[in-house]
């Protein structure tokens, strides 16, 4: 166990480099990350409240928080599986926390999203007042982050030992795209279905925090205290598997 | 005092009769029951123990493990069984590419492999000339590493190691690329490290190297310990067998 200042000193460089690498002299590529769930939300918005006349109330900012979000959660757990092999060479060579590329990874796909939630502010702003709990605000996100996290620590280690999760995880990300309340509020759900809600963290995120800063309204708190159950035991989960499965996985990179 | 103490060190490669690298493959090899491998002992039963100060030379053939126990004394990948202590901090040099990356320039590298070695972003920005002189690299600090030749490279991660000041040093071949002035440079390194109580441990197939810095050596032989003796002895029984 080494210095916490070692492993903060060696996040940031990472960070730094990842982000360099990524976007190298374009400045487009940054935009263009950003812009892809705006493009997103223009597609579905079409579809959606144009074409199929979905009404809902404030239906625009609703789907937009939505797709925010959960840009934020795929983006992550992709990025994150995929930036084991883009270090190969690193693993190969030193001994580094795989924990700590997990982290490099969140650190990117947090930047986006407070970049993201801002666009959101600002745009919000012209309709809406910006006054809404701060204290719900932060732990909701919180708890998108924890779950965020205990996902890609389940997912990660079998993408290390077998190459077509990623495949599979996009499929996974299709179904789930559609089966969280997104395009839809959960109101739209029909009663038999409402537990699939319930089961769901990134739904209950999505929809308590289409209540504070949309509606103003308090979340249900039964909901979001058992949304905060489910995220700590996935998060539990994750780190056991994670820490487990791993450092035998790498050798298969 | 042991700095390294490695106890009954196993380590399998299972290597599958068919490569199944998908879940899809895993899973059809499951159903019709064809998900067999051979074990592949890179390592077997291997003890030994190095006191501080001492260089020891690592001799085998090609494939006898000599790669895959540096690897673990680094804790780059986990034994299958037994263990290994190490007493101080590690800095391993294990294949020619180090862990640089070839998109980034001389200057990022160093500091990416710095951090990686545990130096502070202070600590790099201060000896960052110090770096690129002793490399002897300066004029190409902003120049992307895939351009570099491999003696350069390797100049390059040698010279931010010294600056993290190792207390063991796990060498893999790293003289194969180096040229005739940087080889002594590394030597004088070496001299160095001697004076001050520094361990290293020396895999190559330079006996030569081997037998002028080493007082001790370990054959391997297909994973196991041949001899762990002098250098000379050890030798002797590696061109004879
Ligand atoms: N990741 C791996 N997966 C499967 N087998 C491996 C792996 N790494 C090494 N091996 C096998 O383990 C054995 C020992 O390899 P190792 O690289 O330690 O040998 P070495 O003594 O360093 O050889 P050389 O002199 O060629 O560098 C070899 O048979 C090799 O094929
Ligand atoms: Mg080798």
């Amino acid at each position: 166990m080494k210095k916490l200042s070692y492993h903060l000193n060696l996040i940031r460089t990472l960070s730094l480099i990842d982000f360099k690498l990524k976007y190298y002299g374009t400045f487009l590529g940054i935009l263009w990350s950003l812009l892809k769930p705006f493009l997103m939300f223009l597609t579905l918005y079409i579809i959606f409240s144009k074409i199929l006349q979905l009404k809902a109330q404030h239906y625009a900012y609703q789907l937009l928080l939505g797709i925010i979000i959960w840009n934020f959660f795929a983006d992550f757990t992709k990025e994150a599986m995929k930036s084991f092999k883009s270090k190969y060479p690193i693993l190969n060579n030193i001994k580094v926390n795989p924990l700590d590329i997990i982290l490099v990874a969140l650190g990117h796909s947090l930047l986006s999203l407070i970049i993201n939630l801002g666009i959101f502010f600002i745009i919000l702003n012209f309709e809406l007042p910006i006054s809404f709990n701060l204290k719900y605000f932060l732990l909701i996100l919180l708890s998108l982050i924890f779950f965020s996290l205990g996902v890609s620590l389940i997912i990660t280690p079998f993408y290390l030992r077998f190459s077509d999760v990623e495949h599979i995880w996009d499929v996974i990300l299709q179904l789930l795209f559609w089966a969280t309340p997104i395009t839809y509020g959960v109101s739209f759900i029909p009663q038999k279905y409402l537990f699939l809600h319930l089961l769901n963290p990134l739904s209950i995120t999505i929809n308590s925090l289409r209540s504070i800063i949309i509606f103003k309204e308090l979340p249900i708190i039964r909901e979001i205290l058992f949304s905060f159950g489910l995220t700590f035991c996935t998060f539990i989960v994750g780190f056991l598997i994670f820490q487990k499965l791993t450092p035998k996985f790498l050798e298969y990179l | 005092m042991n700095v390294i103490e490695v106890e009954k060190l196993t380590k399998i490669f299972k290597i599958p009769h068919e490569k199944k690298s998908t879940l899809f493959e895993y899973i059809i090899g499951f159903l019709v029951e064809s998900n067999s491998y051979e074990n592949l002992y890179a390592l077997n039963n291997v003890s030994f123990k190095v006191k501080k100060g001492e260089f020891i030379g690592i001799i085998g053939k090609n494939g006898s493990g000599k790669t895959t126990l540096l690897k673990i004394i680094a804790g780059i990948i986990k034994p299958t069984s037994g263990k290994v202590k190490v007493n101080g901090s590690v800095a391993p040099f294990l294949s020619l590419n180090f862990g640089f990356h070839g998109e980034l320039t001389a200057k990022e590298n160093i500091y990416l492999y710095g951090s990686l070695l545990g130096l502070s972003k202070e600590k790099i920005k201060q000896n960052i000339e110090k770096i690129l002189s002793f490399a002897e690299v300066e004029k190409f600090q902003d120049t992307k590493l895939k351009n570099f030749s491999s003696g350069m490279v390797a100049r390059l991660a040698f010279s931010v190691m010294i600056q993290t000041n190792p207390d063991i040093l796990l060498l893999d071949e790293i003289f194969a690329v180096g040229d005739k002035d940087f080889v002594p440079k590394c030597l004088e390194v070496f001299k160095k490290y001697k004076k001050e109580q520094k361990t290293i441990l020396f895999a190559s197939h330079d006996l030569e190297m081997v037998q002028s810095f080493c007082e001790k050596t370990l054959l391997l032989e297909n994973g196991k310990i041949r001899a762990f003796d002098q250098t000379k002895k050890v030798i002797d029984i590696y061109l004879n067998s």
